[in-house]
């Protein structure tokens, strides 16, 4: 095992957009890496503290992997493409600084600890960094479920929880109950659930009509 | 949506539900478009926020791959740091202690310095007074000697062998009777050190799990007084050699050989050679 590492092994950002898209773990991992070095160096803001910065990074990851999933970056002939299927014209690390600086602006909106940004012209049930054209799809099912993505992306922290517990780790009310103690009964968690989803059909609805 | 609807969904989404109870309902759903829309926003509700979850699984576990491969990383530079601090102090010692060996008159009792010292072990390897006159030759033992020793000179396989063979025949006849008590006092200060620094670690050791330090000063000590330690063991072997305590010797390298540490390869050779020499 070498002692001596000069750099980190790198692949092109190509072979990363490839690989997280092919789900290969190996490329997810690196490019993982990359982007949290890269965040590490680059990316400081004042006031947001190290759980703000977690929560952005987290986000921005989970973000990014979206739009590579979802083919808004691909890979063509080799080639990395983003909108329109024109090339790239920056490196994979910029982008992803460029939806961190997003999720940056969303999280002050949600927790403002400095004066509110100035929100102009911006659409009905959008904010200051949503990319309203991500969200053009010819495909309405998969609009629908790319806004439906997005939204839960950015929902609240309770509900958030709500429907990870219940619905990914399939617990029971009564358990939900222990690990939210916030909520006295089950009737309470199930109605806070009821109304998440509500709320996001809802969002889902009011953006796409 | 409907309240009332949300439960049923949930136990159709979940698989909680029977055989018979799945056709009924999936035949409710096709007749009810209120219920279809619910049960499809809330399985893609389910199926996104599992995916997320798992992705923020994985972000999780490298996440802790990666700040832990940065400990390791800077673990390993401190270490090297250290091979290479001692490496350069043995260069610059070396440049200092070559001239003097080489100027030196053999087998005389000097001040006790390190290169008089190296000479009258040298002379002792030779174990004949006749050779006291080679004074070339008896240097290159020296020299050969001082890479078995811990010193920067040929690592020639042959040469080891060979002062092997000395330390074999050998009866190790000090010129005068307190220099034997020298080292036999020195033995027993290397012990003390070593019994102090063992102490130490073990404290070490409860004030990181009391947690009044970090895993990272934790190890940084522990890199240190290994290095201490190790020291200390070589010096007590080359004064176990000398004062012919062949089984202490032996007992020492064989445990040197099997610890990680700076001298465990040298330890290692010196064993094998010895045993194959016996």
């Amino acid at each position: 095992m070498s002692i001596f590492r000069i750099s980190p092994k790198r692949y092109t950002d190509a072979e990363y957009v490839e690989g997280v898209y092919r789900n290969d773990p190996t490329m997810g991992h690196e490019l993982y890496n990359l982007c949290k070095r890269y965040y590490d160096k680059n990316f400081h803001k004042p006031n947001i503290g190290s759980e703000g910065g977690k929560d952005i990074l987290q986000s921005s990851l989970l973000a990014l992997w979206d739009n590579i999933r979802s083919k808004k970056l691909y890979v063509e002939d080799g080639l990395l493409k983003g909108k329109d299927g024109n090339p790239f014209t920056c490196s994979i690390t910029t982008y992803f600084i460029s939806i961190a600086h997003n999720q940056y602006l969303e999280w002050i909106r949600k927790n403002p600890i400095v004066p509110p940004i100035k929100l102009e012209k911006i659409p009905e049930g959008f904010s200051e960094g949503d990319d309203i054209e991500f969200f053009v799809d010819d495909d309405e099912t998969l609009r629908k479920r790319k806004i439906l993505s997005y939204r839960i992306n950015h929902m609240t922290k309770q509900c958030s929880k709500i429907l990870t517990l219940f619905y990914y780790e399939e617990k029971d009310y009564d358990e939900i109950m222990v690990l939210l103690p916030t909520f006295q009964s089950k009737d309470a968690i199930k109605t806070a659930k009821y109304k998440c989803l509500k709320r996001l059909r809802e969002s889902v609805i009011g953006t796409c009509y | 949506m409907r309240l009332e609807f949300q439960d049923v969904i949930d136990r159709y989404l979940l698989n909680q539900m029977s055989e018979d109870e799945r056709m009924a309902f999936e035949e409710k759903c096709a007749s009810n478009s209120e219920l279809h829309e619910q049960l499809e926003h809330t399985r893609n509700v389910k199926c996104i926020v599992s995916d997320r979850s798992k992705m923020l699984e994985k972000f999780r576990q490298w996440d802790d791959e990666y700040e832990e491969e940065k400990k390791v990383s800077a673990h390993k530079k401190r270490v090297s740091l250290y091979w290479a601090s001692g490496a350069a102090a043995a260069v610059v010692v070396g440049c200092f202690l070559f001239p003097a060996v080489n100027n030196s008159e053999l087998g005389s009792m000097g001040n006790g310095s390190l290169n008089q010292e190296t000479a009258q072990l040298g002379g002792h390897v030779i174990g004949s007074n006749d050779t006291l006159n080679r004074t070339e030759e008896t240097t290159n033992r020296l020299l050969a000697k001082n890479d078995i020793m811990g010193g920067e000179g040929n690592n020639d396989s042959q040469i080891r062998e060979e002062q092997l063979l000395y330390f074999g025949k050998d009866t190790i006849k000090t010129h005068k009777s307190d220099r034997k008590e020298e080292l036999e006092e020195e033995l027993k200060g290397i012990e003390t050190e070593i019994n102090k620094i063992s102490e130490k670690m073990r404290g070490l050791r409860q004030q990181l799990n009391s947690e009044g330090i970090s895993q990272e000063v934790y190890m940084s000590m522990v890199d240190l007084f290994g290095y201490q330690k190790d020291e200390l063991n070589w010096r007590r072997l080359q004064i176990l050699l000398n004062l012919n305590q062949r089984n202490e010797a032996m007992a020492l390298l064989d445990k040197m050989r099997h610890n990680e540490g700076q001298y465990k390869t040298k330890a290692d050779s010196l064993y094998k050679a010895t045993l194959n020499h016996e």
